[in-house]
């Protein structure tokens, strides 16, 4: 189902701009409509956009505020009253002015804490790769015959660096390997200059600060110890920022709701235009918010309101309700109808449901997918979850009518068993077909009468002609299977459609002649097959319900084969699992498919755009 | 025989390739339009050129035409190619990438913005960069902070930190060429299913970089042996340990030509003068590697070798051509052209 959207224009004056865009976006039911695609250019010329930057640089002020004290504002602008606030922007401005330099001053003094933590984390690191050099780091430093480098190169170049100064007085040893990296400390006579190689051989040294002292593991001990202190600095100084914000957290909160409103209400008059002293906007919106709209303005009365012709079609609102609003994901995963269009999230309800439980019968494993798909919706509210929970309902179903539980066919089924009428449900699944197809056609052949879309409805593939070819074609087959010959008068009439079809392929394709005669032809050819294919393709309904239970057949006669009984459970146990998982997916793709290729294609066009109303942002 | 599809599809290809009488034409010309006129009527090419107006075409963008073709080419092998054999092309494009990024490197490095932009590179079919954030890059910190991001930060970590010391700019156009080598050498060795040629002619190529490196880093711009040898590609073919020591520590032209003189690839270089090497060592190289690829290609049963040694052969005659695109900058005559080409001979 969708709502439909009216488009609507309000003149207000300038002053009541604030007061009347608060409420567009309280309502979150107003999606606005670029005022150029209404008004002429004219008119236009003689309107301007309004200023929007006039609350930017303190709104930014608070939300710096904000993070380095590490929340998010939550701000409640629809409870809000703003002209019953009390609050004045001079009054904002000399408190955020107070308080944001102390945080500020806190906050640079703790992020420099901060870089000293890391940069002695990272000689941490360094110093306990080499743990394994008991010198001390400032005598080999000092040492008047050797020097030495400590740092990293990839591993492929290791041996290329050892190799080329193999004859020269160099000590390379490989402190740690790592996946890309090696870590070495070189140690070479002082009067060899060793850097350029290095640096050419692609050795990146990394040097400590001359401030340590000792060998390695007791720089690491004196390390870990200032790193204790430094971290005790940095919680002493983020509760202090904590203990500012705290002592101010309701004028905060206040404050930035107001700022956080007006700016919001600034953004959105970047949408509107204004002479100098009115302002014009323009929306899509629904029926009822329409109405409270009317109702709003006529207490107010220096606002009119206007209806307006847009040159665009309106966005789409789907607004199916309860059981099938879960259900326009899946729609949404193919895409939104447009305002023009059906909205097939009912019918995509019952298919998928119809579909999944009949490839799927099985009351045990439905019961599991259903606790699944309704547990985990319950907490994470995730429509898809919802999808698979019903899917898992509508297979219980279909396990009673087939009778399995599990696998096992231990309860008297209330249709028919798949396993043993195999030509039953496959014919029976090429029924559903023919029906669904036709159903698409019925949808596209409205579709067409909404739109008034006289060519389509007559000669498209989907419309009366493709409707009236497929019925006469299905027909005469089951006529050839019940009397063993076609009959003359269904070839006759498919041919003379056939041809209908050519010409106004032929007619209707923009190429050169030459390329119109061979490009009508595979376009009808291709139609044809589609005809064919689309309906042969229903059969998978009842393959994968004697899929279901062949796999379990192969999971039991396994179980059977093994003596031991907790081995039969394990291989029965896991044979459910995989059955739920894998085969569940498998047929979740293939409902899918059926729903997006054989059904979609033949009505939904997936031209429109949804309705996205104006909302409070943070 | 193996992939005797990929074989057929690689020697169709083969046989489109410019011949030493297009060659010859194209040296004989008189200009950039007349060489974009003749690939347009007589050659492969066609297909490229048919909306481009030659009457007004500039060096560059003959240049940036013939790049998207031999990349079109290599995109039109991969539908042949065993799932295996694939990631091995994709390695051979993944080069055109890496000139790519180097091409960017060296611009931000030098900071000529207006040579940038994405027409100069090639167009590749598979990019594991987004190139618009390299090309949005101002300075090299910039250009840094999107490739940290990619598969090039493993070889260009350490190079950029001394790229910061230093500021000179090889070390990170080095860095990726030997990532290249160390890459392919990988996707080589895991891969058993019949590319020993390509394999073969890999190492080839290895052997003849490290010669045209050494010779460049010793003897041209003089550089220690222990600088050298860790400026090569830590991979051999034929060529042993020792000689990239012996040769890194070479001090004449002479001394150069006689040790590599004792290599398997001696012969190529008995008749070098010692005064003419700097100007035909690269092509010899070429030459070497040229001769492989074709006895490669020319290989009827296996069609991963087919394939392989066309990739190369293919390369060099796009630099032909833009050797002769040169050699039109530079009036050359047809005699002086055609001893800068590699797969031209008389």
């Amino acid at each position: 189902m969708q709502e439909k959207l009216s488009a609507f224009s309000i003149i207000a004056p300038v002053d009541e701009s604030e007061r009347l865009l608060k409420r567009i976006l309280d309502t979150e039911s107003v999606e606005m409509i670029p005022l150029e695609s209404i008004l002429e250019e004219e008119t236009l010329n003689l309107l301007r956009t309004p200023d929007h930057t006039f609350y930017d640089d303190i709104y930014s002020k608070f939300m710096n505020l904000y993070e380095m004290i590490g929340e998010t504002p939550s701000p409640e602008p629809q409870n809000v009253d703003i002209s019953k606030m009390n609050i004045s922007l001079k009054d904002v401005n000399a408190f955020i002015e107070k308080v944001l330099p102390v945080v500020e001053t806190l906050h640079r003094k703790m992020n420099d804490l901060k870089q000293e933590r890391e940069k002695k984390t990272k000689d941490l690191e360094i110093v306990e790769r080499l743990r394994m050099i008991d010198v001390n780091l400032k005598d080999l430093r000092e040492s008047e015959f050797f020097r030495y480098h400590f740092g990293n190169i990839g591993n492929d170049y290791v041996e290329r660096l050892k190799e080329s100064v193999k004859d020269e007085d160099v000590l390379i040893l490989e402190v740690a390997v790592e996946e890309e990296k090696t870590w070495l400390f070189v140690i070479h006579r002082k009067e060899l200059d060793l850097e350029s190689t290095l640096t050419t051989a692609g050795f990146v040294e990394y040097s400590l600060s001359e401030s340590y002292s000792g060998t390695p593991s007791e720089i690491s001990l004196q390390l870990e110890d200032e790193l204790k202190v430094l971290d005790s600095e940095i919680e002493i100084l983020n509760s202090t920022i904590r203990r500012e914000f705290y002592k101010n957290r309701r004028l905060v909160k206040n404050y930035f709701e107001y700022i956080y409103i007006l700016k919001n209400i600034h953004d959105l008059l970047q949408k509107t235009k204004s002479t100098e002293n009115f302002l014009v906007i323009s929306g899509w919106t629904t029926h009822q918010n329409l109405e409270e709209m009317k109702r709003f303005l006529e207490s107010n009365p220096r606002m009119v309101l206007l209806s307006c012709q847009p040159n665009t079609k309106p966005p789409t609102l789907l607004k199916n309700r309860g059981f099938f609003k879960h259900f326009e994901s899946i729609t949404r995963m193919f895409g939104i109808p447009s305002s023009d269009e059906i909205d097939p999230t009912p019918f995509v309800a019952i298919m998928f449901l119809a579909f999944f439980g009949m490839m799927f019968g099985d009351v045990g494993h439905g019961l599991v997918l259903a606790l699944f798909g309704f547990g985990l919706y319950w907490r994470l509210k995730n429509d898809l979850l919802y999808v698979i929970g019903s899917a898992g309902v509508s297979s219980s179903i279909f396990g009673m009518l087939y009778g399995s539980v599990f696998g096992y066919e231990i309860i008297p089924s209330i249709w028919k068993r798949p396993m043993e009428n195999i030509n039953y449900f496959l014919a029976f699944s090429i029924y559903i077909g023919i029906a669904t197809i036709t159903f698409a056609m019925i949808l596209n052949i409205v579709n067409n009468l909404k739109n008034r879309e006289k060519r389509e409805l007559l000669f498209n593939h989907n419309g009366i002609l493709g409707l009236l070819f497929y019925w006469i074609a299905v027909v005469s087959v089951l006529i050839f299977f019940m009397n063993g010959s076609f009959p003359r008068f269904g070839l006759i009439s498919m041919g003379v459609l056939v041809g209908v079809m050519y010409v106004y392929s032929f007619i209707f394709t923009e190429a050169p002649l030459s390329e119109r005669i061979v490009q009508a032809f595979f376009e009808v050819f291709e139609i044809l097959i589609s005809y064919f294919s689309n309906t042969l393709s229903f059969v998978r309904l009842g393959a994968f319900a004697l899929n279901h239970a062949g796999l379990f057949l192969a999971f039991y006669t396994m179980a059977k084969m093994a003596k031991n009984p907790v081995v039969t459970f394990v291989i029965l146990f896991l044979g459910n699992i995989i059955i739920i998982g894998l085969e569940g997916l498998v047929v979740f793709i293939q409902t899918l498919r059926l729903e997006f290729y054989e059904f979609f294609t033949r009505f939904f066009k997936d031209s429109g755009r949804e309705f996205n109303p104006e909302r409070y942002k943070l | 025989m193996k992939l005797m599809g990929l074989s057929a599809k690689v020697k169709a290809m083969k046989s489109k390739m410019l011949t030493k009488e297009d060659f010859k034409n194209l040296m004989k010309t008189n200009s950039v339009i007349e060489i974009a006129d003749y690939l347009k009527q007589h050659t492969h090419y066609q297909r490229f050129l048919k909306d481009v107006d030659v009457s007004k075409i500039h060096r560059r963008d003959l240049e940036i035409l013939l790049r998207g073709a031999i990349v079109h080419d290599l995109y039109r092998i991969y539908f042949y190619l065993p799932y295996d054999i694939r990631k091995i092309f994709f390695m051979f494009e993944k080069r055109f990438e890496i000139e790519n990024v180097k091409f960017i490197i060296r611009i931000v490095h030098s900071g000529y913005f207006e040579n940038l932009s994405e027409s100069k590179l090639y167009p590749l079919y598979h990019k594991s960069v987004d190139e618009s954030s390299l090309l949005s890059a101002k300075n090299m910190e910039e250009l840094w902070k999107v490739l940290e991001k990619t598969e090039y930060r493993v070889p260009l970590e350490n190079a950029y930190r001394n790229y910061q010391t230093s500021g000179k700019v090889y070390y990170l156009l080095n860095a990726l060429d030997l990532w290249y080598f160390l890459t392919m050498k990988r996707k080589l060795s895991g891969s058993s299913f019949c590319t020993e040629g390509i394999r073969d002619l890999f190492y080839l190529q290895i052997d003849m970089t490290n010669i045209e490196w050494i010779y460049r880093a010793r003897l041209l711009f003089k550089l220690q042996p222990s600088e050298v040898l860790n400026l090569l590609i830590p991979l051999r073919g034929l060529l042993e340990r020792q000689l990239f020591v012996e040769l890194s520590n070479v001090s004449s032209t002479e001394e150069f030509l006689k040790k590599l003189s004792q290599t398997p690839y001696g012969k190529f270089f008995k008749d070098v003068k010692e005064d003419d090497l700097p100007f035909v060592l690269e092509r010899i190289c070429d030459r070497i590697l040229l001769d492989k690829a074709r006895r490669l290609s020319n290989n009827l049963q296996n069609g991963c070798d087919v394939a392989g040694g066309y990739v190369y052969i293919r390369e060099y005659e796009y630099k032909d051509l833009v050797t002769i695109i040169e050699t039109k900058r530079y009036s050359l005559s047809f005699e002086e052209a055609k001893g800068y080409l590699v797969t031209f001979e008389e």
